[in-house]
């Protein structure tokens, strides 16, 4: 493969909190319109990891993260805000990034204009269109972030990451605070959108059975280093490592529980 | 004889005007001791301000309206008598001033010696799986983890000697790795000292691997209830059954697609008079929107509360 297939090649990741090292040495590279899982238990390094390779912990942060030929942690000012456009981030709590005053359709025209990408009348249509596309009708661009419901709010979460044109695009448990069926939903979406618009994600989160739909390749990582790593399906099928193997063991599953009760 | 019945429970939610607003309505079921008994759902069912009406832990803005929660000999529940309960968040429940030794001695209230009291401490520890009891009957809770946390909890609620445990989420917020040895402990506990167990959870994984009873509720009623097996293995009403299949499963194959359930659970006081789930539901007819199915039991063990349900259409 060629430099051009990965849209990210992190090298010797490591980021550090004081003397507390929560990324020790992390290497991978995602590729073009794929969907990389990186999964773990709480603590693993995960979401610091996250962070780090949108440029997210300056201080923190030493390694190379390759992105369209720079250095994300070595950017300057011009560079970094071109990148902001093209690598985005969306996170588990839905009502944390939307302003609580803002409509919907404003709040995705928002950052049309803060990235200087349309305004006015312009930015109002595109924004419409965004809604659409996270599969909301017309009417939520007049929804206040409290009259919609957790799933609704990813979806405009989504849509603004969307909206300036990301490449990347980085889910830290994207549905982990929302009910089933809504989890399947936004988990759907974000399929779909990798499917027709060819977008890479990275997908941070702890539930290894929605690493089994969702992600290409996956990597583990259990404190701040990377236990396993490689195609999603091989890796979940045949667990090359104690740490993964405890891990799936301990997955709650209906179809494996109900098994194994039977037969006691 | 069961230890617990609930029987038509109704619980509405005050309003400004003096009213009330339906949240749980007509809930019953029966709890055993030495069983564990799961009431699932997703947020806004109603099964936790069930689980806080039996103990009589109602916050004021909720009142019981109708039914009655009674032990098995027909006595009613007195408040906090022969129940106790552990919820989501461990590091909220637990006071952080004070050392968890003089939490769960407070629990044990006042009985026997000194030493005595000391020796039972050290006994629910290790119970709980502490190798060293002494060590954390020092600790403040800031010192543990959340599981560690979680398992002095259920310390201090078996020092009460419940008769009945309400276990509200109590592995929503641990590592999937932690959760499978709290749910195991719960487990063995249930069984050993023929403790009820009401488990309150979103989490129909969890369901399946330590219940023997449950209960599903969609906007404040139980659509679905019996053996876990039954009800997980072939669910008959469409809403376990959608619920079922928007699960990731560990045996998927990456390109399946999740079958994701369409629309919202309708707010209280927005329920229409038939089916609640009728709005989303693929076999929807006009009966299901006008009245409320009955509740049918059927021979399997199982009852169901869908116009659909038994043969009755295919």
């Amino acid at each position: 493969m060629s430099a051009e297939d990965f849209a990210m090649r992190v090298e010797d990741l490591h980021v550090r909190y004081g003397r507390f090292e929560a990324v020790k040495g992390v290497s991978f590279a995602v590729r073009r319109g794929r969907c990389l899982g990186i999964a773990g238990e709480s603590g693993c390094g995960k979401s610091s990891l996250a962070r780090a390779i949108l440029g997210l912990e300056p201080d923190a942060a030493s390694g190379r993260v390759w992105f369209g030929g720079m250095d994300v942690l070595r950017m300057g000012r011009a560079e970094r805000r071109a990148f902001r456009r093209r690598a985005q981030i969306v996170f588990q709590d839905t009502y944390g990034s939307l302003n609580p005053r803002m409509k919907a359709g404003e709040a995705i025209a928002e950052v049309l204009r803060v990235h200087g990408l349309a305004r006015g009348k312009e930015a109002a249509e595109r924004a419409a269109g965004w809604l659409e596309t996270v599969g909301l009708t017309p009417d939520y661009a007049e929804r206040f972030p409290h009259e919609m419901s957790g799933g609704q709010r990813q979806r405009v979460n989504i849509a603004r990451a969307l909206c300036v044109g990301a490449e990347l695009l980085v889910a830290d448990e994207p549905a982990s605070a929302l009910d089933v069926g809504m989890q399947a939903q936004i988990m759907n979406l974000l399929r779909r959108l990798q499917r027709e618009r060819g977008i890479t994600w990275l997908l941070i989160g702890h539930d290894l059975a929605a690493m089994r739909y969702l992600a290409d390749d996956l990597l583990v990582m259990r404190e701040g280093r990377v236990v396993a790593q490689g195609d999603a399906a091989e890796l979940l099928a045949n667990p090359p490592h104690p740490y993964l193997r405890e891990l799936l063991a301990a997955v709650p599953d209906v179809p494996r529980a109900l098994a194994r009760r039977g037969a006691e | 004889m069961s230890l617990l019945d609930v029987e038509g429970l109704e619980l509405g939610l005050r309003t400004p005007e003096g009213g009330t607003v339906p949240l749980v309505e007509d809930v019953s079921f029966s709890l055993e001791a030495g069983r564990m008994f799961a009431l699932v759902g997703e947020s806004g069912c109603g099964k936790s301000v069930t689980a806080a009406a039996i103990g009589g832990l109602l916050p004021g803005s909720i009142v019981q309206t109708g039914g009655r929660i009674r032990w098995g000999g027909g006595n009613a529940v007195r408040r906090g008598e022969g129940i106790a309960y552990v919820f989501q968040d461990p590091g909220e429940c637990l006071d952080p001033v004070f050392t968890v030794g003089s939490q769960i001695a407070e629990s044990l209230r006042m009985r026997g010696s000194r030493r005595e009291r000391r020796e039972e401490m050290e006994r629910l520890l290790r119970r709980v799986g502490f190798a060293e009891p002494g060590r954390v009957l020092a600790s403040y809770p800031h010192q543990l983890s959340g599981g560690q946390q979680q398992r002095a909890m259920l310390a201090m609620a078996l020092a009460a000697r419940p008769r009945l445990l309400v276990a509200d989420e109590p592995t929503t917020a641990l590592d999937v790795t932690v959760q499978a040895k709290i749910l195991r402990l719960l487990a063995e506990l249930q069984r050993e000292a023929g403790l009820g167990v009401l488990l309150i959870t979103h989490n129909l994984g969890v369901v399946a691997e330590v219940a023997d009873e449950v209960a599903v509720m969609y906007a404040g009623r139980i659509v679905e209830a019996g053996p876990v097996r039954t009800v997980l293995r072939r669910p008959e009403h469409p809403y376990p059954a959608a619920l079922l299949r928007a699960l990731p499963r560990l045996d998927a194959v990456r390109g399946d697609e999740l079958a994701d359930i369409p629309g919202v659970v309708p707010p209280p006081g927005r329920r229409g008079p038939g089916c609640a789930f009728a709005p989303r539901c693929a076999r929807a007819a006009a009966v299901c929107r006008e009245c409320v199915p009955p509740w049918r039991t059927a021979a399997d063990g199982r009852g169901v509360a869908c116009h659909h349900a038994g043969g009755v259409e295919s």
